[in-house]
């Protein structure tokens, strides 16, 4: 800790590095559709524009990157965080370090070339707080890193006096590639495919490129060649999707580790560009869980912890006893819902089924100038509405602890969302014209990053969690962040 | 139909928030959503007899439509100011508000961080406020005090709970 201190302790620049990352930061900036009209108006110049052009631009851009990493400074003084920045404005930033949410690492692809690290860090405000540190040796960010952290922990443990403390140190989940590979087969393969959907935007030009002539549509009727084309395309897409959610699994979770260590949480992975999270439980708003029935089967599920601020953790692929693990460290013995046994009323099925019918019957009759009858299958969705609702209403299940509220849900993909009640920072009743008619309402906690809702139960029974929420909040003394 | 059970929760001497309690708004706030909308239906009216007179009956009965518009949302208003209340217990703000999706927010004074009296131009000249509450989470506008309840609200709001007070600029 000291040590981390004096390294801290004099006002400091990036590395020299940090001119070539202010200078493409300050490119990007520039936004790409600009860029893109920049390059094609380029394009028209004559040749002696250009040789003046070009290097004068890329003066400046350097030109940029350098005042820019000369006027930034940063220290860390008296539990403050010092900032100085703003190349022709003098901006001094102070932040107390117990303010700080989050510090994350970032090691993007040239990081990694010239060896440095990417640091943002997220503030208590809700709007411009955060602040990033385009590059620095890794010592200098781990030393950031764990002088906030450690900071948070002693506030943290002058606030709350002796409360029976977790161990010390944790490691709560570490990914094999076996796990891994699990999590990426997962994933509904078609989602993988929208990485590629920026490459239909320029599919004309491609085509002129790729050697494979597109087939021509028969305008008249289905061709034969349509028949086995749709079917073959779909297997193609299929495949390719699950390849590319692989390749992007191991890229960007390769070796997830989670630990904690004296009330903080930290995430690593990534193959090529290694990204560090780390928060504080305190901050942790909820536990939320969601598998497919694929998922499921693996018994693997993806966990999300919402936070305050940015720094929410994501970690795909966890099993049973890292979520009971993660259960104990983030929310308290009393939260725990054991009882998972209220259900929600029927009444959603009917509501749900009539909105749209009456949507269907809409969209069917206005297509039907359109593409004749064909606008009738607009009805279908009617009856996948209702046995959605259905599925939906007899799965619904949800319970109150006296400290901690819980809900489940599934469909096809189960969901999860626990909360610690002291976290709610407020309570909602509502009731929309059609639960007033059949007395039911809509109860919302309301968390600081997200919350928990349970709708459609019977009024007195959404008052009386509001009540026993209120009343878990205001006889709590622990503090709720 | 799904089965559905609706067994009763035990209350353990949880006190309850008594929703027959709530104080009303300023009766002055009645005054302002009618001349905001006086002021909005007389714009209307103008357009409307200009467009008559330009382009003909077509789009004078359009704006006949939204005139019609402009009166049923003066109902809206006028219904939903009374249904608007708050209520302030010893340790929580409640607020009900809403006609067609009614609503009652609850923030207790243990969650709230800041609190402020806003006061527009036309909220001035009738002696009304918004008292505005925020927590990390959810935060809570009541349009329609009046001055004195405002501010009085604000007080005893930031003295239950640790909040800080925003001084806005123009006060």
């Amino acid at each position: 800790m000291t040590a981390d201190l004096e390294l801290l302790a004099t006002p400091q620049r990036q590395s020299r590095w940090a001119v070539v990352f202010l200078a493409i930061t300050a490119l990007r900036r520039v936004g790409l559709a600009q860029l893109v009209v920049m390059v094609i108006f380029l394009g028209r110049l004559p040749v002696a524009a250009l040789v003046v052009l070009l290097p004068f631009a890329a003066l400046v851009l350097l030109a940029v990157g350098i005042a820019g990493w000369w006027r930034f400074t940063f220290m860390v003084a008296d539990g403050e965080l010092r900032v100085t920045k703003g190349i022709l404005s003098d901006d001094r930033l102070t932040v107390p370090l117990d303010r700080v949410q989050s510090v994350s690492l970032e090691q993007g692809f040239l990081h990694r070339l010239v060896g440095l690290v990417g640091v943002s860090l997220d503030t208590a405000g809700t709007d411009d707080a955060e602040f990033t540190i385009e590059s620095v040796e890794r010592d200098v960010a781990a030393a950031l890193q764990r002088v906030t952290a450690e900071h948070r922990t002693l506030t943290a443990t002058a606030q709350t006096g002796d409360v029976p403390l977790p161990p010390p140190e944790l490691t709560v989940v570490e990914r094999d590639l076996n796990r891994l590979l699990k999590a990426g087969i997962a994933r509904p393969a078609f989602s993988g495919l929208a990485l590629i959907f920026p490459l239909l935007a320029v599919a004309d030009d491609l085509s002129g490129v790729l050697p494979v002539e597109p087939p021509d549509v028969d305008t008249d009727g289905v061709s034969g060649a349509l028949v086995w084309l749709i079917p073959l395309v779909l297997v193609i897409g299929l495949i390719a999707g699950l390849v590319l959610n692989l390749v992007q699994v191991v890229l960007t979770q390769w070796n997830l580790a989670l630990s904690y260590r004296d009330g903080g949480l930290r995430r690593t992975a990534g193959l090529i560009s290694r990204t560090s999270r780390s928060t504080n439980v305190d901050r942790v708003q909820a536990l939320r869980w969601r598998r497919n029935p694929i998922e499921r089967r693996l018994g693997i599920r993806r966990l999300h912890l919402p936070t305050i601020g940015e720094g929410d953790l994501h970690i795909p692929g966890t099993d049973d006893a890292e979520l009971a693990t993660l259960e104990r460290l983030v929310l308290d013995a009393d939260a725990r819902v054991e009882d998972r046994t209220r259900r929600i009323a029927s009444a959603q099925v009917f509501r749900d089924t009539r909105n749209t019918a009456v949507f269907a019957v809409i969209a069917a009759a206005a297509s039907w100038f359109v593409i004749g009858r064909w606008g009738l299958l607009f009805l279908l969705l009617v009856g996948v509405r209702y046995a959605v609702t259905r599925r939906l209403v007899a799965k619904a299940r949800w319970g109150l602890a006296p400290g901690g509220a819980a809900r489940t849900d599934e469909i096809l993909t189960e969901s999860s969302n626990e909360i610690a009640l002291r976290k709610v920072n407020g309570v909602e009743v509502r009731q929309s014209f059609f639960e007033r008619s059949r007395s039911l309402a809509t109860v919302r906690l309301r968390t600081a990053d997200g919350g928990l809702t349970i709708g459609m139960i019977p009024v007195e029974e959404a008052q009386a969690v509001r009540d026993r929420v209120l009343y878990a909040i205001q006889t709590d003394d622990r503090a709720w962040i | 139909m799904v089965e559905f059970s609706n067994d009763p929760i035990d209350l353990d001497g949880v006190p309850r928030l008594d929703t027959d309690a709530f104080r009303p708004l300023d009766p002055a706030h009645r005054r302002l959503i009618l001349l905001g909308h006086l002021a909005t239906g007389l714009v209307v009216a103008l357009i409307g007899a200009v467009a008559a007179a330009a382009l003909g009956w077509g789009a004078g009965l359009i704006a006949l439509g939204v005139a019609l518009l402009v009166v049923v949302s003066v109902v809206l208003a006028l219904l939903e100011v009374r249904h608007t209340g708050w209520l302030v217990r010893e340790r929580d703000l409640s607020f009900r508000h809403g006609v067609i999706v009614r609503s009652v927010e609850t923030l207790p004074f243990a969650r709230i961080q800041h609190a402020r009296v806003e006061r527009g131009p036309l909220q001035r000249a009738l002696g009304l406020a918004t008292v505005k509450v925020n927590t990390a989470g959810p935060d809570v506008r009541i349009t329609g005090l009046s001055v004195d309840d405002a501010e009085r609200l604000k007080t005893l709001v930031v003295e239950r709970s640790d909040a800080t007070v925003d001084e806005p600029d123009d006060a």
